[in-house]
């Protein structure tokens, strides 16, 4: 496949070649008309290049083409008419004289992100032009002449031909470079960007320069061939108009786009010459069009009919099958090329680490939010060789001082690494000494490869080898259970593969020090399993490790030393087990361990009366990924069913297809008698059927009692409304006492209560429950699981998804099991805690004893791979 | 450059405030679609001048008052507007934001294209015996149009503000603009929420087109400069927000009243941009808007 490729590209190279040569050789026996024409073609060949290295790589519509062009032409003009250059040394200096222009005008330029860099480009272009034409300098509204003889039609065209072919190469080798990976990488997510070490600033700017350049000297070309200029047609939005329709009718991302746009735009308003407002709509009605139906332009179409495999179209997606995951971790480290560490054996001690010299240290770190303050006057080392853990309750401010050590937040206080005062560097700098970090939500650069998500980080961040790069990238895939996705869109990834490839993103700098961000999160247990014996082999590859994690296990099986976090101030610090142990821990945080708080006995509906909800023979897909294949089960009137599962089972998918959110593509959906499956989900609210999301999903800007009103929207009468809204400030107080604060202001544990009684407001005869105890201290979760019981004593059906197997055996009457996409099993609570199909989904080997707790573990020294999850996981179901 | 006397600049900056008024009711649609949908709607000055050459068309054909065609141009904007977003641009918003931006654009070319062919390039304004009027209060020339814009002005934003905070609609407006998908399945048609605010904004448009052609006068491709305005207006003031909406619009006019009289008026247009990236650079979220996630 990678041969033809290549053989491919090579006849496009020649291809290409070929038509370089008839462009500069042909027109000179068509006349002069032939000659203006294949002059515009490849003036705007040239501008629509320029703009798409910007838009098509870095993601920004720039809407400033007239700014540059003018500019180019503008300096050509007065240099040829004042000091008498010639063509070349003129159209060079437009050239020059627009970079330095968009030198200056970068640095407000550079810091717009996004669709204001885009309004700032159009208000730009449009002052220029404005001021040019009030401005009595530089000839006025006379305009400027260039004296003289002119050159030759044919010289200037040879020129204008040469410098749309260089660009086109620049171009080309540019996206191929450390810096067009990084500019994919800013365009996908800049703040990540910076933090696997890309220079965003530089790497922007390069491109801006080179885009203006061009642009400039295709202006300066332009007044070489009219021989005069004037504001109004020099800086005319004209310009703007047809390079980006150039562009996006040709297609940007490509090297050959760009120039079929050109000539279809050129042809087009040959043909319509003596119309031109016609030919404008034409053009405007053309590119809504292509934007419509073939957003790839013209010739991404033609690549896609023809298979022809310019890069950027090809999905090559990876062999997807079964594979151990991080259990693959054992053999990769083994054999894995340039790897000087010996094998993990060696590093499980954890007492014994010698007292490591300080390598990260912070004294003093705060962080205020508005009048919060996240994190209070921290101080806290990561030393040599040592695995840190840091757990505490929500909202303890855990994510801010990973974000204030790693750089991505500035705040109070000092931080030294290496020895080094970084306090006042960025996340960019911090990457490069050394610091490699995950996110707790997966942030991956989505428009990316796996592959190339790792060079990005590898060539920026640990300043790799461009010839070595992909060889080490590949080394660490491998060690991360990832090698065969590595052509694989990271967009594409479901949250399972999404972790790892922030772990395996973060050890592409090289770092010294790794901060993992509650990666554990989400994970079951033979997961977790091969999570902690990852996490003890890394130890020989980096200086330390600090772990943020709510998963107690994790804690217990990795860590040296522990600390304690509660409401942004240090709690507690020391050796795992005492801290674990302390008093003061166990109140803020541990509460009881899991479960043991709730308990109800099973409800078993009235026999033959008709399931409340009747889910049969459901499938679902995203895209071409089957999530659910045939799922089948029932709930009852009032009765609570546990849909539990491995990740990637298919859980949160169901729900959705149950609350309308996803169309299924195959079985029905009945509520109460009626089909549900293929309605929108409006309609599923108004009939019964509520869903508290995955991720709470509060809104922010809205107070808690506009929340709660937004669920109660099919109420009717504002009598109702207040009704619903009394009963459920009755069940949580602590709504009521903030029921006109925003939503940002609430903690996690206050976020989840509105969310839940949001779906009340709905006063619902079904709700679903998906994961509401994801990243919540234990206590809080207890409590939680009583106003559930409580809620359902009123008579309200629920459907609990759980991670937390003894959780959700503990509330339920009924139980189904989720495996790949259907029902591997249902049955009662009571059977499935024996169950050793249902012990095996989770802990890898059947075994006896209690399932649901990933409690005292003991080594395992090799876990066998589990075949748990053979494609992506829904994607989406981020925490 | 001159330096304008007290007089002149106690002038300035009631004219200034005043003419906030106008820009405040050209850019409220243009803030609404972004806070809304994050959509860059660069076909909104078309929009505006549509307003002011229906209104035209009317004056003239039907002998109405300038002022009263509002009631009539403000609807059919609306009725225009909501379905070409539900075909056009709608199902474009999943895919982000260049696709539909880049639409918006093609439609502003082609209307402004458009309206050469249908009405002529020449310039045009809507006439009334007011439109020309003026009053002094005290020193200060104060023209009689200007001070019925900021009342309209006035009212509209009200108008809306209310809507968004105290009515079920509005809520639903908000939730959708901050995470449409939890609002559509809290049972909220986000779909129908979008439509509604586009075609208001257009709307909004029509009636700061139909004050621009009394206040002003207008040729097929003025649009480009309100939508400029326009986008000064919702960086001063910040996103989302009816009132910032206001407040920035109060500012842009004073900063561009007081520049003229320094600069004279030539410069006008150029000020107020100059302003807009200044304060853009320094700072991203605009003087009154909350930090916006990008």
């Amino acid at each position: 496949m990678r041969l033809t490729l290549t053989r491919r590209r090579v006849l496009i190279a020649v291809l290409l070649a070929a038509a370089v040569i008839v462009a500069a050789v042909v027109p000179g026996y068509t006349g002069a008309y032939g000659l203006l024409v294949a002059f515009q073609i490849v003036q705007l060949a040239a501008l629509a290049q320029a703009w798409s290295l910007m838009t098509g790589y870095g993601g920004v519509v720039s809407l400033a083409v007239a700014a540059f062009v003018g500019v180019g032409s503008y300096a050509t003009a007065e240099i040829a008419a004042h000091a008498g250059w010639g063509l070349l040394p003129s159209v060079l200096a437009g050239g020059v004289v627009a970079a330095v222009f968009a030198l200056i005008v970068s640095v407000p330029m550079l810091r717009f992100r996004g669709l204001y860099f885009t309004i700032g480009s159009l208000v730009l272009a449009e002052a220029l032009a404005i001021f040019m034409s009030n401005y009595n300098g530089l000839g006025g509204n006379q305009g400027v002449t260039l004296p003289g003889t002119a050159p030759s039609a044919q010289t200037i065209y040879l020129l204008s031909l040469t410098v749309a072919v260089l660009a086109a190469g620049i171009v080309a080798w540019l996206v191929r470079s450390r810096l067009g990976l990084g500019l994919r990488a800013i365009r996908d997510d800049e703040d990540v960007a910076e933090r696997v070490g890309v220079p965003t600033f530089r790497t922007k700017l390069t491109a801006f320069l080179v885009a203006s350049s061009v642009m400039g000297l295709v202006g300066g070309i332009q007044a070489q061939w009219t021989g005069y200029i004037e504001p109004t047609g020099a800086f005319a939005l004209d310009w703007t108009v047809e390079t980006v329709n150039a562009a996006i009718i040709g297609g940007v991302g490509t090297i050959t786009g760009p120039l079929v746009g050109a000539a279809v735009s050129v042809g087009l308003s040959q043909r319509l010459a003596n119309y031109p407002e016609i030919h404008l709509i034409i053009l405007g009605v053309l590119l809504i069009v292509i934007i419509r139906l073939a957003p790839n332009g013209l010739w991404g179409l033609a690549c896609q009919l023809f298979r022809i495999g310019e890069r950027r179209f090809a999905t090559v997606r990876g062999v997807a099958g079964v594979f151990g995951g991080f259990g693959s971790v054992g053999a990769a480290s083994a054999t894995a090329a340039g790897s000087d560490r010996g094998p993990a054996g060696n590093a499980a001690t954890r007492t014994g680490s010698a007292a490591g010299t300080p390598l990260l240290r912070a004294a003093g770190v705060g962080k205020v939010y508005g009048g919060v303050r996240a994190v209070d006057g921290v101080d806290v080392e990561l030393r040599q060789g040592e695995v840190l853990g840091m757990i505490g309750p929500n909202g303890a401010g855990k994510s801010t001082l990973i974000g204030l050590l790693s750089g991505a937040i500035s705040g109070e206080g000092t931080v030294e690494l290496l020895g080094e005062d970084v306090t006042g560097t960025g996340a960019q700098q911090r990457a490069r000494r050394g610091i490699g970090r995950t996110h707790q939500v997966p942030r991956p650069f989505g428009q990316m490869t796996v592959m190339e998500n790792l060079l990005v980080a590898h060539l920026h961040g640990a300043k790799g080898d461009g010839r070595t790069a992909r060889a080490e990238c590949e080394r660490i895939l491998s060690r991360c259970g990832l090698l065969e996705f590595a052509d694989v869109r990271a967009s594409d990834l479901g949250l399972l593969r999404l972790k790892r490839l922030e772990l395996a993103r973060a050890l592409a700098v090289r770092p010294r020090l790794l901060l993992l961000d509650e990666i554990g999160a989400g994970l079951v247990e033979s997961e977790l399993r091969e999570l902690i014996e990852l996490i003890r082999q890394l130890r020989t590859e980096v200086d330390a490790i600090l772990i943020v994690e709510h998963v107690i296990d994790v804690i217990r099986e990795c860590c040296d030393r522990l600390i304690v976090l509660d409401g942004g101030k240090l709690l507690v610090s020391g050796d795992p087990d005492v801290v674990l142990r302390d008093p003061q821990v166990a109140a803020v945080y541990l509460g009881t361990s899991g479960g043991e708080a709730v308990s109800r006995t099973p409800r078993r509906a009235a026999a033959g009366a008709r399931p409340l909800l009747e889910v049969k023979g459901v499938a679902a897909r995203y895209g071409a990924f089957h999530a659910l294949h045939d799922v089948s089960f029932t709930v009852g009137e009032g009765e609570v069913l546990a849909l539990l599962g491995a990740n990637g089972a298919g859980k949160t998918t169901t729900a959705r297809t149950i609350s309308g959110m996803l169309p299924v593509s195959g079985g029905e959906i009945w509520f109460d008698g009626q089909r549900i499956s293929g309605r929108q989900p409006h309609d599923i609210v108004r009939l019964g059927v509520a869903h508290c999301m995955e991720g709470r999903k509060i809104f922010g800007d809205l107070t808690v009692e506009e929340n709660l009103l937004l669920g109660a929207r099919a109420a009717g009468s504002s009598r109702e409304q207040s009704r619903r809204l009394e009963s459920v400030y009755e069940i949580f107080g602590a709504l009521r006492d903030r029921r006109g604060n925003s939503g940002f202001g609430l903690s996690g544990g206050q976020q989840q209560m509105l969310a839940i009684g949001r779906a009340l407001m709905a006063d619902p005869r079904l709700i679903i429950f998906d994961e509401i105890s994801l990243g919540l201290a234990p206590i809080m979760v207890d409590r939680l699981y009583e106003t559930l019981t409580s809620i359902n004593e009123r008579g309200v059906a629920m459907i609990i998804i759980e991670q937390n197997v003894k959780r959700g055996l503990a509330l339920a009457d009924h139980v189904a099991v989720l495996e790949k996409g259907q029902v591997a099993l249902v049955g009662d609570p009571a059977e499935m805690r024996d169950d050793d199909h249902l012990l095996s989904l989770y802990i890898g080997e059947a075994k006896g004893g209690d399932p649901a707790v990933p409690a005292t573990a003991h080594a395992v020294a090799a876990v066998p791979a589990v075949p748990a999850v053979t494609a992506p996981a829904e994607p989406g179901s981020l925490e | 450059m001159t330096i304008p006397t007290g007089g002149e600049l106690l002038s300035a900056l009631v004219i200034g405030v005043l003419l906030g008024g106008v820009f405040a009711i050209t850019a409220l649609g243009l803030s609404l679609v972004f806070g809304v949908m994050r959509l860059v709607n660069i076909v909104h000055g078309e929009f505006i001048v549509l307003g002011a050459y229906l209104a035209l068309e009317l004056t003239r054909h039907a002998g109405m008052d300038p002022l009263l065609t509002i009631l009539i141009v403000a609807p059919v904007l609306f009725v225009f507007a909501a379905p070409l977003y539900r075909v056009l641009l709608e199902p474009l918003m999943a895919k982000g934001p260049e696709p539909a931006l880049l639409t918006t654009f093609a439609l502003s070319v082609i209307g402004q294209n458009l309206y050469i062919q249908l009405f002529s390039g020449d310039t045009q304004s809507l006439q009334a015996s007011y439109a020309t009027a003026s009053f002094s209060v005290g020193s200060v020339r104060i023209p009689t149009m200007y001070l019925i814009s900021f009342a309209i002005a006035l009212a509209l934003c009200g108008g809306v503000h209310l809507m968004l905070q105290r009515t079920g609609l509005g809520r639903e407006i908000r939730a959708s603009s901050e995470d449409s998908a939890t609002a559509a399945g809290l049972g909220v048609n986000v779909t129908r929420v979008r439509i509604f605010v586009y075609g208001l904004a257009a709307a909004c448009a029509a009636v700061g087109g139909v004050l621009v052609g009394l206040t002003f006068d207008f040729t097929p491709t003025s649009g480009l400069t309100y939508l400029l305005t326009g986008f000064a207006v919702v960086v001063l003031g910040g996103l989302g927000s009816v009132k910032g909406t206001l407040l920035g619009a109060i500012l842009l006019g004073v900063i561009e009243s007081v520049g003229a009289s320094f600069f004279g008026d030539g410069y006008r247009d150029l000020i107020g941009f100059a302003a807009f990236l200044i304060v853009l650079s320094l700072r991203p979220q605009g003087l009154f808007g909350r930090v916006q996630v990008s």
